[in-house]
């Protein structure tokens, strides 16, 4: 009897294992690595330092294929550069269905983005020359995208347009349905 | 020995007895709480109810709701030139920044070493703030536990759930429940305990002024939308009185709404729908008989102006001081929901050349001049110790400007005004701009950890309203995790 005890508890045992283990999502909490900075893009704002410190990279971390890797190529609109962007928020909700959006300041968003999922990709290279020295998500022109969060699945994406002065013509802006 | 019969030796039948009493005992707890709650909807917060009984006063909650985040940094400023007063201020907010020179400072009866201003726009606020009726709760937001700084950044802590998202806040705010999904508001529920003490139920206690909101969703007591022309009534029962064909189409579709059906969804539709034309007819009824105001007072022209002089006269039905014809008396508790919109304004929140004037100066002066008017009305009426209306909004903003103004932020300062309230003081703590992201409620560029949780907010006006200690936290189930469920302004 407790033979078969034993056999009943491993059976359990595995059956959780094989249930939770490959659904278990990180939390998008503060990484441990911070986003390598990219020499080409200054900060465009002078604020105070992003409130989450993070390490360098490690250049054994894979990176996963973004939706946005071509974000700001040359050739490039910033209507697509908006468009791969609302793709990526959406990967990142496929993944993180009950958590939402990524959310906070454009440091915080691009750093859950940057973040390596548990199975060793992230949403968008932590290495590309999009990312600005302070971390930031920058348009073509150098701005920092503001994320204007009008839900936890609608994410507005405002870039400053070629001025990199918000709130003028030459915005340009793209909102979920 | 059999090893059976060892005290602590599991058996596969004691194992799956022992899952099953578990998933029992799970359900049986959560049916003990549906019963408290029952028992409490059930029983007056002041003892048993009896028939006919009705409460010693009448009370008046209203909601005033700023959608879109109000930037609270700019509705109360340091006026005192010390490094952390105007200096840090106007610093930090730069572009934003409102001039030091201009309205006359708060009388603030607790001072904290700063002096304050409001908004030069907020007139009307200032001097019901002066003359006491009028305070403000500093730095309050939504949290599902009391949140530190460390804390926040390592993420240690439950955090509410999508902060600085627009429409998770709103709902947040209004249910007061920041770490679980959406079911009923605070308001909602405060009315599904505190309905039995009115013993007139015509119409619902909750009253909604602009539309459907969370706040209001109850288990029991369901909100009633009303417009700031009065009630919102089907086009065919305009008039419809005599032999006339649209009097008899109403009549026709009446009677096809109360019948009985088999089906008890449409039976059920059929008396809702029935109800609220009844609820439509009678306050029709009420507001024509009481065309003329009961009150002197001019109200502003807004929207939000129109939403609260509505409520006025609402209030004067329930309380007894309407002029004439049949009234609401009975209603001795009312819970209302006013709202005004436009306040997610980034980079057009002031004019360039004069930071006091602009979009938020026209939506905090219609706010200030519309709080006046109401408080005015309701001491006219007699009511003003009885009503007590709060400010609440999706969250604060950022304290310095991102290049497109002021972004989305947590913790905000909100206005509480009423004759009841202790008014004349700032309640809880403004947080301190040290400009390089050091300060203790400081998560980056100025966006406050609240320092005073939504629970402790609506429990100290929950408390005011009737809802007894033992209730409290069947209105606000997270408000044991804080420190303060009375924070005295009432």
């Amino acid at each position: 009897m407790p033979r078969r005890l034993a056999l009943l508890l491993a059976a359990i045992a595995v059956a959780v294992l094989i249930i939770f283990l490959p659904r278990r999502a990180p939390a998008p909490t503060a990484p441990s690595a911070v986003p390598s900075p990219a020499p080409s893009l200054p900060s465009a704002t002078a604020t105070a330092p992003p409130a989450i410190k993070v390490a360098a990279t490690t250049a054994t971390e894979p990176e996963e294929i973004s939706a946005a890797i071509n974000l700001n190529a040359p050739g490039g609109t910033i209507g697509g550069d908006l468009e791969m962007l609302n793709t990526v928020f959406t990967d990142w909700r496929l993944n993180f269905p009950r958590i939402g959006n990524p959310w906070g300041e454009n440091v915080e968003i691009t750093t859950m983005l940057t973040t390596p999922t548990v199975r060793g990709a992230s949403h968008f290279p932590r290495t590309h020359p999009a990312i600005n020295s302070a971390g930031e998500l920058c348009d073509r022109w150098g701005t920092p995208f503001h994320f204007h969060a009008i839900s936890g699945t609608r994410m507005e994406i405002r870039s400053a347009g070629p001025d990199k002065k918000f709130g003028t013509a030459d915005d340009a802006v793209l909102t979920p349905p | 020995m059999n090893p059976k019969n060892l005290p602590h030796d599991p058996t596969r039948r004691k194992f799956l007895g022992a899952c099953c009493a578990s998933v029992g005992a799970t359900g049986m707890l959560s049916a003990l709480a549906q019963l408290r709650l029952t028992g409490a909807i059930a029983n007056a917060e002041n003892g048993t109810r009896v028939a006919g009984a009705t409460a010693p006063d009448y009370k008046a909650l209203v909601c005033l709701f700023l959608a879109g985040g109000n930037d609270a940094n700019n509705l109360i400023i340091p006026l005192d030139s010390s490094a952390t007063g105007y200096q840090a201020y106007a610093t930090g907010r730069g572009t934003l920044a409102l001039p030091q020179t201009g309205d006359a400072k708060l009388n603030v009866k607790t001072s904290d070493g700063h002096d304050y201003r409001f908004h030069p726009a907020m007139t009307g606020a200032r001097d019901l703030f002066n003359s006491g009726q009028l305070g403000v709760i500093a730095n309050v937001g939504t949290l599902a536990v009391p949140t530190t700084k460390a804390q926040y950044n390592a993420r240690s802590v439950p955090l509410p759930f999508q902060l600085f998202s627009h429409s998770d806040q709103q709902v947040e705010w209004q249910s007061s429940i920041a770490d679980k999904p959406f079911v009923t508001g605070w308001g909602g529920r405060i009315a599904d305990v505190t309905d039995s003490l009115n013993s007139n139920n015509s119409i619902s206690m909750s009253i909604s002024l602009n539309g459907q909101n969370s706040f209001q969703v109850g288990n029991r007591v369901a909100q009633y939308s009303v417009s700031t022309n009065g009630s919102i009534a089907l086009s065919s029962s305009t008039g419809a009185t005599g032999t006339n064909l649209q009097a008899i189409r109403t009549q026709a579709q009446k009677d096809l709404l109360v019948a009985q059906n088999n089906n008890l969804f449409e039976t059920a539709f059929g008396g809702m729908t029935s109800n609220a034309i009844a609820d439509s007819d009678l306050l029709a009824t009420i507001l024509a008989a009481n065309a003329t105001l009961p009150f002197t007072t001019t109200f502003p022209t807004s929207s939000l102006g129109q939403q609260l002089k509505t409520i006025a006269r609402l209030i004067a039905a329930a309380a007894g001081t309407a002029t004439a014809g049949p009234s609401l008396s009975g209603l001795k508790r009312q819970i209302f929901f006013a709202r005004i919109g436009g306040w997610d304004l980034h980079a057009g929140q002031v004019n360039a050349g004069d930071h006091t004037l602009g979009a938020h100066a026209n939506l905090l002066g219609d706010v200030s001049n519309s709080l006046s008017a109401f408080y005015n009305a309701t001491s006219q009426l007699g009511v003003a110790n009885q009503v007590t209306t709060f400010t609440a909004s999706d969250f604060g903003r950022t304290f310095n400007t991102n290049g497109d103004g002021s972004d989305h932020g947590w913790g905000s300062h909100h206005l509480v005004m009423g004759g009841a309230v202790k008014g004349g003081d700032i309640y809880g703590k403004m947080p301190t701009w040290t400009g390089d992201g050091t300060g203790p409620d400081d998560t980056g560029r100025g966006r406050w950890i609240p320092t005073t949780s939504v629970d402790e907010f609506s429990a100290t006006m929950a408390t005011w309203f009737g809802v007894s200690a033992t209730n409290l936290p069947l209105i606000l189930p997270n408000v044991g995790r804080f420190a303060k469920p009375n924070l005295g302004f009432l």
